[in-house]
């Protein structure tokens, strides 16, 4: 007789929490016909504090480290990533909330959608077998394609489309790669493909392809150079809500996952896969910010920001040490809340949903809004890395990681690119303070998107200052255990 | 009290602060909050450096451990703020000139339409003065470089209705970057090399452990920064484009406080520049080059604020002179010294341009003691601190330097810098002749300033006149003796003529420089508006500074224009000023990329499958 | 019993051919089907591995990833027609609106 598997779901409990919210919302709208866009949002909130609340318990978990036939773990590390991520989410929900409330019509299957993304990243920071890394990147994949294609612009359609083909296409790759880990090892456990290999009874070859097709797959979901070219396309097109969400979200799941995968399964092919993330990593920091410079459009500006961005995170992987894994989310923690600062600005100085957001729009914005004028300034300093916002402090950790593990050139190609980085973003504040307006665009105010604003200027801030307040708890989260 | 020091920088902070969000509503009240919470900062700094004084001597280093700031894995870095000599002298001259100036600006911004702005940025530029010279490790001393940087961006498109302030501040931040960002590698490789930022264990026996390449490469890294803050050669382009800018913020940030943080940092990391062979050398050589080069640009301009520009770059190279030569007490009494008398020469300069309805042309001027009695008079007395006529301030600082120069056996340098004291002594004299006395040669009324503008310039006046107490002595004077934990004595030789031989030939040059002025420009025997048409090479050489604007903008032209024939479809735009086709040529550059980023999904895939192949080809070749 | 290289080698053919196929195609439907013709390629490798290692694994992922592909297939055309409706065509290369 076959013993019934012990099974402990609590270690799942949150992506349980997150989807089941997603699933009532969508079984109970179609029930109710037209719900309210605010209780809407409510429960949305609600289920994403309820996630944390049990993604917090987590911290102290001291039952088995991986659940649900090793499918799972129950670490600090995706207790920490959890925790960033459905802040992202929170964020997405009012900035979505707001977008979508001003065109008149209900967009009801934001929320649902929202919450499977939400759902699929959290699982993809939580996973301890390749499988499960697959399944979650469609997850939450899936939510994204229809989330950017919510807006009623032909610019919406045609980023959803691009970032699906493309999608798809790298999610082939990404699949490739796992079949060869499996052919190599013998298993898709993380950490059981790390024993095979150390133990010499994997197959070198196939290991190799195996992290090569891997890191494409990666690489086009954090938008590494040369997999980068859907970023700025679909970064404009989507809804300047989604764009937030999914700028900040993607890149700190897949960017988790990445290190579970590097540091783990292919610790043993460390000096082998070193090279190829040293050269991804040197190409997004150069092309993003040379490419940055001729850019007309705030958005797709962000958007290369974002792959010199991926470049910088890049770099801090190449440490695979806790301190570097610390780095590492120390940046994503900082990322993420200046991205979300960011085009949170941006929504809402860009006047409604016809989303002018060439520069042209933002000529003079302190004259007509200085407060958000000065909100953007301030993201846009962190994201240049300029001292003392919370940009600063992380690319100080990702350099100084690089490093300590002896790869100053990088870090000096890195140094180099924040110095042509800031020119750009200089650039805007240039446009914002030091030029009359040509536009007539009236920015609007809003109160719920405009706390999330404070919220997020407040942490930059204070981040910045007072790093100490999380860098404890992200070095506690960085001690991986197989 | 020692423990307070924190308050320092912390008042201009939330004066910035309250500035920028209440500005508006304060309106007059701005610029009397601004002054305050400076003068609050400058009391609080004296009582601190006091208490420091009650220390012994080898006592006096204090820091004050705020918070960690960073601390992950072995790389460890705290808010700390170090009080000891050197940061005792540099708080106490940023926030006491930087209190006058605040004072002056009152009167001097009055009516200007972001009033409230104004003074948020200067009290923010304050805050991050006090956080360079006050950092007790290089990370936070580069937020401080880096701030200032800011700061003066802003402040020098403060009016950037005009096409030429907007652009001048975009020279400043780009030249400036250049040398921050060798100083940013610099603070790296130090973190690389020691595996710590912290000034005691870097300075200390950290400097020791290093191979002599290494401390080269730091020293010179660092001293690339220095260059560009302090506007040295060849980075000095951008100083008298900066003078765009409102005036008070010429005299605070372009002449006595950022400017000089170069000084500041060689002189603060004197340990490293001294673990190398070739480093003080170098700075030596810059620094004398620049003093001369930019005291000769000053002759030639007509401007009185860009003639105080190249005055100012001539006298930060006195500064790094004295550095090179290790005589690091010397270069800081000269930055007091010049702190004072250049503030001093920028407001009155600013009191002019106040009074004559914004005319900054010294030919358009002359004769303005009549009406403008006590902003002459000021002048006057800057000029002649600067000029080093006895017992003024200038005459110490300046005559120590040139003198050790002498005694320590540097002979050809002690020429050069001699030759250099007797043209700072004559650009100087210039202007007074030309704007103050003499005939009148523009129509118009001149109307002396307001008092809360001439009482800054007569206490400014007291200190051009009296700081050179501080060098006093046979023994070095205070200052040396004050700043000897810090810094060290010199190590003087005593070969050469005797000090009263030096002494009396430095005045006599001082004198004489005076007098050749005079005759020049005050006795009416020259007709010297006429010399650009009689000597158009020596006037035009003169006054561009040797072409070398124009000679940066060919450089960086040439291959951007070849570069953007071949690729762009006849994109043929003029652009005037090197540091606008800095950013064309990347501009540029840039503009080849997206012949691949079509907006077509599929040349997209193209270009994710060529990249997916060379990432397996680098994989591959680990086989 | 087929050898494992053998197996490994038309799986990659397959592979290339779905790379190939969303290099040329320029219709949607087309572009769609090629990248199904990359993942089956995927399974069959998934399969031969599975046997190979002797486990059972590899057969059921090679599962999960035709289920997951019929989702991704019923989005994509959701894409496709939603492109079509706007614009009255499925070629891929028209949809250029986003660029430099």
């Amino acid at each position: 007789m076959i013993p019934a598997p012990h099974l402990d779901f609590l270690p799942l409990l949150p992506e349980l929490i997150v989807a089941g919210v997603a699933v009532a919302l969508l079984v109970g709208g179609a029930l109710v016909g037209r719900p309210s866009q605010t209780v809407l949002l409510l429960l949305t909130l609600a289920g994403l504090i309820a996630a944390a609340a049990a993604s917090a318990y987590l911290w102290n978990w001291d039952g088995p480290g991986r659940v649900l036939g090793e499918m799972i773990q129950a670490d600090r590390l995706a207790v920490v990533s959890r925790m960033i991520l459905l802040g992202v989410g929170a964020f997405g929900a009012l900035y979505g909330h707001h977008y979508f409330a001003r065109t008149g019509v209900a967009r009801m299957e934001f929320y649902p959608l929202l919450l499977l993304a939400v759902s699929g990243m959290t699982l993809l920071v939580a996973s301890a077998d390749l499988i499960v890394v697959f399944l979650a990147l469609e997850i939450l994949s899936l939510a994204l394609y229809i989330l950017v294609a919510l807006s009623f612009r032909m610019a919406s359609a045609e980023a959803s489309m691009k970032y699906f083909l493309l999608g798809a296409f790298s999610s082939a790759f990404f699949l490739y790669g796992l079949a060869m880990a499996y052919g190599a090892a013998g298993t898709t456990k993380i950490d059981g493909i790390a024993l095979a290999l150390s133990g010499r009874t994997g197959s070198q070859p196939l290991a190799l392809a195996a992290v090569g097709l891997l890191l494409i797959g990666f690489g086009f979901k954090v938008s590494v150079v040369p997999f980068h070219m859907w970023t700025p396309d679909v970064y404009q097109g989507a809804p300047t809500s989604v764009t937030a969400f999914m700028a900040a979200g993607t890149k700190v799941a897949a960017f988790t996952a990445l290190i579970r995968v590097l540091d783990v399964s292919f610790q043993p092919l460390t000096w082998d896969w070193r090279p190829a993330v040293w050269a991804l990593a040197a190409a997004s920091m150069v092309l993003g910010s040379l490419l940055a410079i001729a850019q007309t459009d705030l958005k797709r500006l962000l958007g290369y920001s974002s792959i010199a961005h991926a470049g910088f995170i890049l770099t801090g992987l190449i440490a695979t040490d806790g301190a570097g894994i610390a780095a590492v989310t120390f940046y994503l923690v900082a990322y993420s809340v200046t991205v979300l600062g960011a085009f949170g600005t941006v929504m809402l100085a860009s006047g409604g949903i016809r989303e002018r957001t060439s520069f042209d729009s933002f000529r003079g914005l302190a004259g007509r809004s200085p407060m958000l004028a000065g909100l953007l300034t301030l993201f846009l300093l962190s994201l240049a890395g300029i001292p003392p916002t919370v940009g600063f402090i992380a690319k100080a950790g990702v350099f100084g990681s690089a490093i300590r593990a002896g790869f100053w050139p990088l870090a000096l190609i890195g140094v180099l690119a924040s110095v042509v980085g800031a020119f750009f973003y200089l650039r805007v504040i240039v446009l914002m303070y030091m030029e009359e307006p040509q536009a007539e665009l009236e920015p609007e105010g809003a109160a719920l998107p405009g706390a999330a604003l404070a919220l997020a200027a407040g942490l930059t801030l204070v981040l910045g200052v007072f790093p100490q307040i999380i860098l404890p708890v992200l070095e506690k989260a960085a001690i991986l255990r197989w | 009290m020692l423990d307070l020091i924190w308050l320092v920088p912390a008042l201009p902070l939330a004066g910035a602060a309250i500035n920028l969000f209440f500005g508006k509503r304060l309106g007059k009240a701005a610029g009397a909050l601004a002054a305050a919470v400076m003068t609050a900062a400058f009391v609080i700094a004296v009582f601190v450096v006091a208490e420091l004084l009650k220390l012994p001597a080898e006592q006096r280093a204090h820091v004050r451990h705020l918070w960690e700031w960073i601390a992950s894995g072995s790389f460890r870095v705290g808010v700390d703020l170090l009080v000891d000599p050197l940061s005792a002298t540099m708080i106490l001259v940023v926030t006491g000139v930087g209190t006058l100036i605040h004072i002056y600006s009152i009167g001097y911004m009055d009516g200007d339409p972001r009033y409230g702005r104004f003074f948020s940025y200067l009290n923010l530029f304050v805050f991050f003065m006090l956080m360079l010279v006050l950092a007790q490790n290089y990370l936070l001393l580069y937020l401080g470089w880096e701030g200032v940087g800011l700061c003066s961006y802003l402040l020098i498109g403060f009016w950037y209705e005009r096409a030429s302030a907007a652009n001048a501040a975009k020279k400043a931040f780009i030249t400036t970057r250049i040398g921050d960002t060798g100083m940013m590698i610099g603070i790296a490789l130090i973190f690389v090399k020691l595996g710590t930022l912290d000034f005691g264990q870097v300075l200390g026996p950290g400097a020791g452990r290093l191979s002599e390449g290494a401390a080269t490469a730091i020293a010179l890294l660092l001293f690339a920064g220095a260059v560009g803050k302090s506007a040295q050669f060849p980075l000095h382009v951008w100083l008298p484009d900066a003078m765009e800018g409102p005036t008070p913020v010429s005299a605070l940030i372009h002449a006595a406080t950022m400017v000089t943080a170069g000084v500041y940092l060689v002189a603060r990391s004197h340990a490293l520049f001294e673990a190398s062979t070739v480093a003080l050398p170098i700075v030596l050589v810059v620094g004398l080059a620049t003093a001369l080069y930019a005291a000769l640009a000053s002759i030639g301009q007509f401007d009185i604020k860009r003639a105080l520009a190249y005055s100012t770059m001539s006298q930060l190279g006195f500064m790094f002179f004295a550095a090179g030569m290790g005589y690091y007490a010397g270069a800081m009494l000269l930055l007091v010294c010049h702190a004072f008398y250049k503030a001093l020469l920028f407001l009155s300069a600013g009191s002019v341009m106040h009074g004559t309805g914004d005319e900054a042309d010294m030919r358009n001027m002359g004769g303005l003691a009549r009406e403008m009695p006590a902003t002459t008079a000021a002048f006057t007395v800057g000029a002649l601190a600067l000029a080093g006529i006895p017992p003024l301030a200038g005459f110490f600082a300046k005559d120590h330097i040139v003198s050790f120069a002498a005694t320590s056996g540097r002979d050809l340098a002690w020429v050069l810098a001699s030759v250099g004291a007797f043209l700072s002594a004559l650009y100087i004299t210039r202007p007074v002749f030309m704007a103050f006395f003499g005939t009148r040669r523009a129509e118009g009324h001149a109307h002396e300033s307001p008092p809360v503008m001439t009482v800054p310039l007569a206490l400014l006046a007291v200190g051009a006149v009296g700081a050179g107490v501080l060098g006093l002595s046979v023994a070095g004077g205070f200052l040396a003796r004050f700043l000897e934990p810090s810094v060290g004595t010199a190590a003087e030789g005593a070969v050469g003529p005797s000090e009263a031989v030096l002494v009396g030939i430095s005045v006599a040059l001082a004198i004489l420089a005076v007098a050749v002025a005079w005759y020049v420009w005050g006795s009416g025997r020259v007709d010297w508006l006429g010399i650009p048409e009689r000597h158009p090479g020596l006037a035009g050489a003169l006054g561009t500074a040797f072409y070398i604007n124009a000679l940066y903008s060919w450089l960086v032209q040439f291959p951007g224009k070849g570069f953007g024939r071949l690729v762009a479809r006849g994109d043929e735009q003029v652009i005037d000023g090197m540091v606008n086709d800095v950013g064309a040529g990347v501009e540029r550059l840039s503009r080849v990329a997206p012949r691949w980023e079509t907006g077509r999904v599929r040349s997209y895939a193209l270009s994710f499958a060529v990249g997916a192949f060379a990432v397996l080809v680098v994989l591959g070749l680990r086989l | 019993m087929i050898r494992l290289p053998l197996v490994l080698f038309f799986s990659a053919v397959l592979f290339s051919t779905g790379v190939y196929g969303v290099l040329a195609r320029r219709n949607g439907v087309l572009v769609l089907m090629s990248i199904e013709l990359m993942l089956n390629a995927v399974n069959v490798n998934l399969v031969a591995f599975s046997q190979y290692v002797r486990d059972i694994g590899g057969q059921v992922f090679a599962l999960f990833v035709i289920a997951v592909a019929a989702a991704e297939v019923g989005i994509g055309l959701a894409i496709v027609i939603l492109i079509f409706r706007n614009r009255e065509s499925i070629n891929v290369d028209e949809v250029s609106l986003l660029k430099w």
